[in-house]
């Protein structure tokens, strides 16, 4: 058989068809800002006062940013909100999925649900759990007080705040990974439970052995994706606790976006994102050839 | 011969028996009832607040039974006790915006990144990696840093206040995403049947479109899904990019409530009616969403 | 090792019987085969023994012992499945340990069975593959040494030569074969085809419907067939089917007269009986010149052809088409039946006795 078709793509003509739009859309949307960012990184520039001109001043401001100590303690603060948010919502969330693989009743509907918090608008989020956190009425608080605990300053004491948003990031995300896990869960042949089964596999060792390393591929993907987002982390910040206290709840996100729209150095604002982004990218580097070493052993 | 693992270990009778054994296995039901409480509790406390009268709002404890009033939505719909905001007209507008641009975003995003996907995980060809490592990094500028350049870019194209300009937006944000995603779920699905097909003479462009795509339906599910969301809740860029026409539904909210201060009542109705549309998507993709990932030829046994 | 005593067994599923009341009894290192078409339910008993399917009722012991309610794990059975069911992201050496690691055997007890295991099934060569590239002939054996590595009570396989290609089939089935006399272990194999249980199986349970429909040797069931199913499900080509009666003292198949002699015993046991059948295989129907055999009085359509090595003919009688041996030489050939391996068939399928004369088996 030889097949019915007039016109047919070799692979090669498949590879840039599949992949060109995808290229020029990215690179004509993001090329402009991109470079911008960088070169402006290089000014002092606001644009407020942009017909005041530019001013070429090398790695001031750079220097100026690696130099001041409060900055890196923003990264720091803010590497622990990004370790433990993704943590939470990964550990949950794999929990979670472990408990949906199986057909119950109603399973869909109640899926649909858990995945409601993703949902919602990050801003609304971050005012609502303002609301939620608020140590005189919040509801959060009258939930403590049932269990026996005095009101909680939550968004008034800096360990507190980050608790709090991470409460709060949480709650958003987790179903992103309880999706993701899922799928990955639900991928795995049944016939490959009933072999673990037979051989003498306790939930535990099959969880562990099989599943895991099975799904692990999807689950680095999704690892990688929430931390990437977590390190833009901005909404909350900003509803919650502007910062505060003091400003000491300023991810380096916050504070760019503070140097950005407060005080308008747009130049020094560019130095700091393309500081994250080196961040972001190192790590991103990290996982990324992790990932890669995974998938070539689970696909044998 | 080994008799004795027959007497060995014994189902759920045996276990029953044991009190921390039993425990042991109602944890997992605790755990998950409590997740549950703390996944739907904010969201109902989101929709039990939005019809909550300001004085009901900042009571303790909190009020669970009360008159409910509907000033927050009316504020939201420019309607009734509303109408006089300046968000009463165009409201019905900002809500064709935000539902032509994210199903177009969410459409476009969704196809590209299938396509690239799959030649991601089909070909390992040369610059693959950077390819991808590239793709991914559109998605790791902080919106707060470039908003500046979107805005110079769009006014000198022409673009700004655009409904394509948006549209636009809303497909980069959601193309790395997308890519990665479905890649990772074209590596799930084994080459086997692709194989089987081209050597019967069929094109590999027909061994994607009618063998390989049935297979990653979820993963097309999963991944519309997380880009309507990402597209529908877009407001950093939105809001810098479309000053009237092309206003968007979050856009179109948050202009309507910074006047005096946070009302919170109008908050949480704005969130409560955001989530609709989105929530009514899941649902018509619950079935996908929960596909998992391969048919493959192992296949689903009985 | 063990004994296997199925006793009243039944399951079903909403209101389908898939395994309806069947009792069995295996004695400790047989080899049995469960034949019989899709659906006849035994890819669902051996899921029970194997612990995968609940039953609603009925009781299976090992040795004596009850193992109904345990886990799979704990009745300390092997499988190997219909589809693959090898660890993708593990080595083939890695899916062989992992039942063994699985129950925390240390780690000399675990290499001496792997070297053991692959000496056996000469997987030497594969043993840091991975099942990902392999064919489905090596897959299967990998399977088999994962399944006998802990040296089970009991073997159990779901059709697992159904992916394999065809040429490879009976080498591989002669390997199992062998393997399994070596070990001793009871086992139980699945199928559909009829050919594999005869040359596998010390014993055959042949199945319909959620019922046991004949259980015995190879012998029994194809030269000794309780039933017209069993009748035409064992034996390639199948079993001819001819509608017979007792008519003016004569036998009639399919209305066409059954002449010469040596018909006495069928027609003393088609007196008074309607409905019935006279199942005779192929083998057994010759085309040839008069060899003093019962012959049919006509047929039409007599076609000769070539089947492999064999020369067959087809006819008809009426609309329906049989099928027999062509041993004729030129001349005038006749169609002749040879009684003394044919069966009757009542009204309800169960097979009659001939007279005792008149059944004859040689083996």
């Amino acid at each position: 058989m030889t097949g019915r078709r007039r016109f047919e793509l070799s692979d090669r003509a498949i590879i840039w068809l599949f992949l060109v739009p995808c290229l020029v859309l990215l690179i004509g949307m993001v090329g402009y800002p991109f470079v911008s960012l960088i070169i402006l990184s290089f000014y002092r520039f606001s644009i407020l006062r942009s017909d005041a001109g530019r001013e070429y001043i090398g790695l001031e401001n750079y220097d100026f940013l690696l130099g001041d100590p409060e900055l890196w303690e923003r990264f720091i603060f803010t590497g622990q909100f990004v370790i433990i948010s993704v943590a939470c919502q990964f550990l949950i969330g794999i929990f979670v999925a472990y408990y949906l693989q199986k057909n119950f009743r109603g399973r869909d509907i109640i899926f649909t649900a858990l995945m409601m918090p993703m949902m919602v608008c990050p801003i609304v989020v971050g005012f609502l759990w303002r609301y939620m956190f608020n140590s005189e009425w919040g509801v959060v608080n009258y939930l403590a007080t049932l269990f026996g605990s005095d009101k909680i300053d939550w968004l008034g004491i800096t360990d507190n705040a980050l608790v709090a948003v991470v409460i709060a990031d949480t709650w958003m995300w987790t179903p992103f990974i309880i999706l993701l896990a899922t799928a990955a869960f639900r991928g795995i042949p049944k016939v490959i439970y009933e072999a673990a089964d037979i051989d003498g596999a306790s939930a535990f060792y099959r969880f562990t052995r099989i599943t895991l390393p099975l799904a692990a591929p999807i689950l680095f993907i999704a690892l990688l994706l929430r931390m990437i987002d977590s390190f833009k982390q901005y909404d909350l910040f900003f509803a919650m606790t502007g910062g505060g206290p003091g400003s000491t709840t300023q991810t380096v996100s916050f504070t760019l976006g503070k140097i950005a729209f407060s005080y308008f150095y747009t130049g020094e604002a560019s130095a700091l994102a393309v500081i994250l982004l080196l961040i972001i990218i190192g790590l991103s580097l990290v996982l990324v050839r992790y990932l890669n070493l995974l998938s070539t052993k689970a696909r044998g | 011969m080994p008799r004795d693992d027959l007497s060995g270990a014994r189902t759920i009778g045996a276990a029953a028996n044991d009190p921390i054994k039993r425990a042991l296995h109602f944890l997992p039901i605790v755990l998950l009832l409590l997740y549950s409480f703390y996944n739907m509790g904010p969201i109902f406390w989101l929709m039990i607040s939005s019809i909550k009268d300001r004085q009901d709002l900042f009571t303790f404890p909190p009020t669970l039974i009360f008159e409910p009033t509907w000033a927050g939505y009316q504020a939201v719909f420019g309607v009734g006790e509303g109408a006089g905001a300046a968000s009463a007209i165009g409201l019905v507008d900002a809500l064709i915006n935000s539902v032509v641009i994210s199903i177009s975003g969410t459409v476009i995003a969704v196809i590209l990144g299938t396509l690239a996907g799959y030649a991601c995980s089909r070909f390992a060809f040369p610059g693959r990696n950077d390819f991808l490592f590239f793709v991914l990094s559109t998605r790791m500028l902080p919106p707060v840093a470039v908003l500046v350049f979107y805005h110079m870019m769009f006014s000198e194209v022409g673009l700004a206040d655009t409904r394509i300009g948006l549209i636009l937006i809303a497909t980069f944000i959601n193309v790395g995403l997308a890519t990665w995603i479905m890649k990772g779920f074209f590596d799930g699905v084994s080459t086997d049947i692709e194989r089987i097909a081209i050597n019967c003479g069929y094109s590999r462009f027909y061994a994607f479109r009618r063998l390989v795509i049935p297979q990653v339906l979820g993963g097309i599910a999963a991944t519309s899904g997380f880009c309507f969301i990402f597209a529908w809740n877009e407001f950093a860029f939105a809001s810098i990019i479309s000053t009237t026409q092309a206003k968007t539904l979050p856009v179109k909210i948050a202009s309507a409530m910074g006047a005096t201060g946070i009302e919170w009542t109008q908050i949480c109705a704005a969130g409560t009616v955001l989530i609709v549309p989105v929530v009514i998507l899941f649902y018509f993709l619950r079935h996908y969403l929960l596909m998992g990932m391969t048919f493959g030829v192992l296949g689903r046994a009985r | 090792m063990a004994s296997i005593t199925i006793d009243q067994l039944r399951v079903s599923f909403g209101d389908f019987r898939a395994v309806d009341d069947i009792a069995l009894e295996i004695e400790d290192g047989a080899f049995v085969v469960f034949l019989g078409p899709s659906g006849c339910g035994k890819t669902t008993t051996l899921r029970c023994i194997a612990g995968l399917q609940e039953a609603d009722s009925g009781s299976i012991r090992f040795n004596g012992e009850e193992i109904l309610g345990l886990s799979p794990s704990a009745r300390n059975v092997a499988m190997v499945f219909q589809s693959v069911s090898l660890y993708p992201h593990l080595t083939v050496a890695g899916n062989i340990a992992f039942p063994l690691k699985a129950r925390g055997e240390p780690r000399e007890v675990v290499r001496r069975q792997l070297d053991w295991v692959a000496e056996i099934l000469d997987l030497g060569a594969i043993m840091k593959k991975r099942p990902g590239g392999l064919p489905p002939g090596a897959l299967q054996r990998v399977a088999l040494a994962r399944a006998i590595v802990r040296k089970p009570n009991v073997l159990l396989l779901d059709e697992p030569l159904s992916a394999v290609d065809e040429q490879f089939r009976e080498n591989m089935r002669w390997e199992l074969g062998h393997i399994q006399r070596e070990l001793g272990v009871t086992t139980i194999y699945v199928t559909h085809d009829q050919r594999e249980a005869m040359a596998l199986a010390d014993r055959i349970v042949l199945m319909r419907d959620g019922r046991i429909e004949q259980f015995g040797d190879a012998d029994d069931l194809y030269f000794r067939p309780r039933t017209a199913f069993t009748g035409y499900f064992i034996g390639s080509p199948s079993m001819n089917f001819f509608a017979a009666e007792l008519r003016d003292d004569r036998v009639l198949l399919e209305g066409t007269a059954l002449g010469g002699s040596g018909t006495e015993g069928l027609k003393h046991a088609l007196a008074g009986r309607e409905g019935c059948r006279l199942g005779i295989r192929p083998q057994n129907m010759v085309l040839s010149e008069a060899d003093g055999l019962p012959h049919l009085a006509e047929a039409s359509e007599v076609l000769p052809f070539q089947q492999g090595t064999e020369r067959l003919f087809s006819f008809k009688l009426g609309e329906r088409v049989f099928l027999g041996q062509d041993r004729s030489a030129g001349g005038t050939p006749e169609i002749g039946l040879d009684l003394s391996r044919a069966f009757l068939f009542d009204a309800q399928d169960q097979r009659i006795d001939l007279a005792p004369s008149a059944q004859e088996v040689a083996s």
